[in-house]
């Protein structure tokens, strides 16, 4: 292993709270002779999830078991885009992640097509999964960039109960992607308590209000930045103070944008006009609940008045 | 020709003759169109696109984006803004000179919630709450802990990246070389700069004119060819400290002065290392003082609402990145982005037609052609996007 001691310990016990393992079990498994070699692949992407390619592939450095390709960027399927030692990125995703044992989407890009993909898509830029429809066991790690506890504890997943983790509808872990972002908020008492920031830098910002108003994602996004944060536990975009803009959601950089409008429905609206499909259910309870606690408060400042 | 891989989709093609090169073409093999992608868009969006140019410089091309566009529509950030542009930039190029991760990243989380692809900027400022009475905001807690990490990377910087640079061999330079200025001093329209712009022509130093920079374009990369006056400019640390020394920059010219030997490329990275982690206790100094003084402000919220803007608008924006100078221009028609225009320092310095890398390697020895390239620290993702 190329990684310190010291360094070894804090990753156990970061992808152990990812997991909800104990650190020695992590520690456990990283250590196994099986543990799989990994193949770091880069297509059209900004190096920005270099950091977990270094330290999953410091981590498993020598390794014996299967092999798993770890793929950051996506892959664009007209031709002349991106070239791999000379090859077209395509050709070279189909060979190595059509022959690996499991292929790891590092980032919004590797899983859905990410940026390169956005309208109106000059490259034909796409995600792992449908480059190389027979590849095995894909699983996505979007984000923006991918957090790299979650790269780690997907590995260590695999080594400790010896199959990959459950995934959702969009091949993401569920331990990593199966609660919204929403409702493990630090932010959610004051949602609750119908409490946002109107403006920037004023006073409900300063207290840490909900930043549903001004564009938060959070309610349609699931990724686990509340609870495994990033940087060592440093923070998450929404403690630091901006909205969530749900980068672990397939074509977010069109279906998220303008960032900065709130979502459809929503403390605004009556329950009639909040919109239909998959997060219109969420948004349907988000809303509800927005415009309950927002009376409700008044009726609360209306009683206090009284007094 | 031989080539020689650089980077994940960088290569030199390279004839040699009696040991020595005599024909170098640098090219890029990865192509997004991001600034195609931008087209339509709402301005405010803009600068968390522009980022995903580089995940390895991760700031700067936010940093220009943001600046472009309150250029063009005229919001202005409040000083508190400035100064926490000012720590995150100065960290980052302390991070891409040095690689001490762990220590910067931490502190670009503590001031964007993540490193990299930081998410707290703005157009017209910063989104970060400033209040010495809430634990929600940045207070007196976020400046000590800011405080114990910057004064961990000065230490490493003094005392084992400057003098481990000091005892590697040192490498030839030559050519044209541009700044264009960074690290705003106040609030001023016209601000006094930490380090100044300048261009040095054959050792003469002269003003940076905007206005002289073209682009053009070759067959064989992805990367533009940007000229200035019609020619080719190194840009980075070493063209920083070039012109901050021949503009006397004190400073600079203290650091430079003492070290003893001639600046080359590295060692150039090392001094500003050196002087950007100085002034970044002077700055997080600066941002307790308006703590302490309950000036909050963050965000120029007169100019947020795309109503407040004229309906059609252009502007450019410098910024000097980690790896040299930086420039973003957008067009606004009818409040969504016309039209998006990116320069970055791995378009100056691997520019095709003879750009300062391809010209360091003529006539160069075939030994010294890594260490020659590698000295530029080009960034593949940004040369071409």
């Amino acid at each position: 292993m190329t990684v310190s001691r010291r360094e070894f310990v804090k990753v156990c016990g970061a992808v152990g709270a990812a997991l909800a393992l104990p650190a020695r079990v992590v520690a456990e498994a990283l250590a196994s002779p099986d543990r799989p070699a990994l193949i770091p692949l880069s297509f059209q992407a900004c190096g920005g999830n270099s950091p977990s390619f270094k330290s999953a592939l410091d981590l498993f450095a020598q390794a014996k078991g299967p092999s798993i390709a770890l793929v950051e960027g996506s892959i664009p399927t007209k031709p002349g885009y991106c070239l791999v030692d000379g090859r077209p990125a395509l050709d070279v995703a189909r060979e190595v992640c059509g022959g690996a044992a499991a292929t790891i989407a590092l980032g919004n890009c590797a899983s859905f097509g990410g940026l390169a993909a956005a309208h109106p898509n000059p490259t034909g830029a796409v995600g792992v999964a449908e480059a190389v429809p027979h590849a095995r066991n894909v699983i996505n790690l979007p984000g923006c960039p991918a957090n790299p506890e979650n790269v780690t504890a997907v590995i260590v997943h695999y080594l400790t109960f010896g199959r990959w983790p459950d995934l959702d509808a969009q091949r993401r872990p569920l331990f990593a992607y199966g609660k919204l972002i929403h409702d493990a908020c630090d932010r959610r008492a004051h949602y609750d308590a119908g409490q946002y920031v109107e403006q920037w830098g004023d006073d409900g910002h300063r207290a840490g209000y909900c930043l549903y108003k001004l564009g938060c994602k959070g309610p349609v996004t699931s990724h686990n930045c509340p609870n495994v944060r990033w940087n060592g536990g440093a923070s998450w975009a929404v403690v630091a103070g901006h909205p969530c803009i749900g980068c672990a959601e397939t074509k977010f950089w069109d279906a998220h944008t303008p960032f900065y409008e709130h979502l459809p429905g929503g403390v605004h609206a009556s329950v009639d006009t909040i919109g239909a499909g998959a997060a219109g259910l969420v948004l349907a309870g988000v809303a509800v609940r927005g415009v309950v606690n927002a009376v409700r408060r008044m009726k609360a400042n209306d009683d206090a008045d009284r007094d | 020709m031989t080539r020689i891989a650089i980077d994940r989709h960088l290569h030199v093609d390279v004839e040699i003759d009696n040991g020595r090169v005599t024909e170098a073409r640098l090219s890029s093999t990865m192509f997004r169109g991001i600034e195609t992608i931008l087209k339509g868009r709402d301005p405010r969006d803009a600068w968390a696109f522009a980022q995903r140019i580089c995940g390895a410089c991760t700031t700067s091309h936010a940093i220009a984006s943001v600046r472009a566009v309150e250029n063009a529509v005229g919001a202005v950030p409040p000083p508190n803004a400035r100064l926490l542009r000012n720590l995150i930039m100065a960290a980052q190029t302390i991070l891409v000179s040095t690689g001490m991760t762990e220590t910067l990243e931490r502190f670009h989380a503590l001031l964007g919630g993540k490193h990299p692809h930081l998410q707290s900027f703005l157009v017209g400022g910063m989104a970060t709450p400033i209040d010495p009475d809430r634990g929600a905001s940045l207070n007196a807690r976020t400046i000590a802990q800011l405080r114990a990490l910057v004064a961990r990377a000065k230490d490493f910087v003094d005392r084992v990246y400057l003098p481990a640079v000091l005892a590697a061999p040192r490498l030839e330079h030559g050519g044209n070389f541009l700044a264009c200025g960074e690290y705003a001093e106040d609030d001023t329209l016209n601000p006094l700069v930490f380090l100044p712009a300048g261009v040095l022509r054959d050792g003469k130093l002269d003003v940076f004119d905007a206005s002289k920079i073209s682009e053009t374009s070759a067959k064989y990369s992805w990367i533009k060819a940007p000229r200035y006056g019609g020619e080719a400019m190194e840009v980075g640390p070493l063209a920083r400290m070039l012109v901050a020394y021949a503009s006397g920059q004190k400073d600079v010219k203290a650091a430079v002065d003492a070290l003893g030997v001639p600046l080359d490329r590295a060692l150039a990275r090392a001094v500003e290392a050196r002087l950007l982690a100085a002034r970044l206790v002077r700055w997080l100094d600066e941002l307790s003082d308006n703590v302490r003084n309950r000036e909050l402000r963050i965000v120029d919220n007169l100019k947020w609402e795309p109503a407040s803007w004229p309906k059609t608008a252009e502007a450019i924006a410098f910024h000097e990145a980690p790896r040299g100078a930086l420039m973003h221009r957008v067009r606004i028609e009818d409040r969504k982005i016309a039209d998006y225009d990116v320069i970055a320092p791995a378009t100056w310095n691997g520019s095709p037609l003879r750009g300062p890398v391809e010209r360091a390697l003529l006539g160069a020895p075939a030994a010294e052609i890594a260490n020659i390239v590698n000295s530029f620290n080009l960034c593949d993702a940004c040369g071409a996007h």
